[in-house]
């Protein structure tokens, strides 16, 4: 594709500085309005439409397609809500509304001596989330992300970081995997908390089949692994995005990641399907606000 | 950051509303309300909180201008298509304003002495106001039945009015009353 027409494929730098104008410039009483819009616009995207509507196939068996088209646009809405409230954040420090959901075990990780890793999936606003968080916790949060795959729109996303820089928050990009790991585990060894999406795996992550919705799903080994050689508990913890301007942190039971067997991958798939189960039952009860946009599952519905 | 926590009843803090009639109405319902202990929230106090108020202006927004364009073609068309014509055209007309405003207009407006975000939304919600009123004024003196829906807007954009002078005059009280939650002017 020629150079400058790649910033206008949906991966593009152009949309994100689109976000960015209307942030600064919408007035936020026909916010609705515009990103209602938008979200239907952006339905035009063939791949992460269909993505979407396979995954709702089989989070909702037997649901006709012509339902799962209304369900996909409500995923987009609540995608460009979330994005929108995210780049918000960055730019006026506007913060929303909270809930916070298994306050005894977010007591439990705010109290906990020593680090974590903190697992979540792409869901709401995991910017604000983790933003919220580092505000309440005197520790610092390493949150590891998936890179952009267009550099220009990787560089005006690490420009955006870079304005918005939060003491408390540091944002790492899973480029180099190895490199990586020996930078968490350090991070973790010293007592902060590592945030890590673990619903997706990107081409490179060395990933644990698992099950979501009875069928076959790859899950990354690495923020498992990671707690195993660190001996951190993993804490499920989501970001939902619960209405306009108000989100709600669901913190689940901890996962620990303990050696038992002689065969580290049992112990490791234990912990593995424990994650699957929690972050099935979230996605059941918010498939709208699962920001998945391809297939997480090759099987058929 | 401005946050009340563990407090249900502080949605109803007036900071929490944009328009006068909604910041009054909030006003009333903070004074009639009962302490709501809830554990476990914490609500922010910027003024376009609330998803009702942030929900239905639009939406009136959209009708009036909706209802504008569909009297400038019911001379061509039944009322039924022009309506349901006008209804996509006008959320298009509110996106390409917000364009045009922000591509053109602001980059000299800007360089007045205030922040860049502050300066962009407020041309942008001055002027898409002006074309929403003037929108009504002209379609509450049109013959076509839809000149009701003018005519409503007006009504509302008066007691919006009203609904300001009530608040200056409150100044105090409601000052008074958020200040029970930490919420300083």
């Amino acid at each position: 594709m020629i150079g400058w027409l790649r910033r206008f494929v949906v991966q593009g730098v152009f949309w994100r500085q689109g976000l960015r104008f209307g942030v600064l410039y919408i007035p936020l009483w026909i916010e609705p309005l515009i990103i209602a819009s938008w979200a239907l616009f952006f339905l035009l995207w063939g791949p992460g439409r269909r993505g979407v509507m396979h995954n709702l196939r089989l989070i909702k068996p037997g649901s006709w397609a012509v339902t799962n088209f209304f369900r996909t646009y409500r995923v987009f809405w609540n995608f460009a809500w979330s994005i929108t409230d995210t780049a918000r954040f960055r730019e006026t420090r506007t913060m929303p509304d909270w809930e916070f959901a298994g306050l005894e075990h977010l007591q439990a990780l705010m109290e906990h001596e020593g680090g974590a890793v903190i697992l979540t999936a792409h869901m709401g606003s995991y910017d604000i989330g983790a933003a919220v968080f580092s505000e309440t916790s005197h520790r610092q949060i390493v949150m590891v992300r998936a890179p952009e795959t267009d550099p220009r729109t990787r560089a005006f996303e690490e420009s955006q970081q870079e304005r918005a820089r939060d003491d408390g928050l540091r944002i790492d990009f899973n480029t180099r995997a190895s490199e990586l790991a020996l930078e968490l585990l350090h991070s973790l060894q010293q007592g902060n908390l590592v945030a890590i999406q673990g619903d997706r795996v990107t081409p490179g992550i060395t990933s644990i089949p698992s099950m979501l919705f009875e069928k076959p799903a790859m899950m990354p080994a690495g923020p498992f692994a990671l707690a195993m050689a660190a001996r951190v508990p993993v804490f499920p913890l989501f970001i939902v995005r619960a209405g306009r301007r108000r989100y709600r942190l669901v913190t689940c039971a901890p996962i620990h990641v303990v050696r038992r067997s002689r065969h580290r991958d049992d112990d490791l798939n234990a912990a593995v399907t424990q994650w699957s189960k929690e972050l099935e039952d979230v996605i059941r009860r918010g498939w709208y606000q699962w920001f998945a946009f391809e297939p997480y599952s090759e099987s058929p519905a | 950051m401005r946050v009340v926590r563990d407090r249900a009843e502080a949605r109803w803090l007036p900071s929490r509303f944009d328009f006068a009639l909604f910041r009054l109405f909030a006003y009333i319902r903070l004074r009639r309300t009962r302490p709501e202990p809830r554990p476990g929230i914490a609500l922010a106090v910027e003024r376009h909180q609330s998803a009702l108020e942030n929900f239905l202006v639009p939406v009136v927004g959209l009708i009036v201008l909706a209802a504008f364009i569909a009297t400038l073609i019911d001379e061509s068309l039944p009322l039924g298509t022009a309506c349901a014509l006008a209804l996509p055209a006008a959320a298009m007309l509110m996106n390409v304003q917000v364009l045009v405003v922000g591509v053109l207009l602001i980059p000299i407006v800007s360089r007045l002495p205030r922040r860049q975000a502050e300066t962009g939304q407020a041309v942008n919600s001055f002027i898409m106001l002006v074309v929403v009123i003037g929108a009504a004024t002209l379609l509450s003196v049109d013959p076509s039945p839809l000149r009701r829906i003018g005519t409503a807007f007006l009504l509302l954009a008066g007691a919006n009015a009203v609904a300001f002078v009530c608040l200056l005059l409150l100044q105090r009280s409601i000052a008074e009353a958020e200040a029970r939650y930490g919420v300083e002017p």
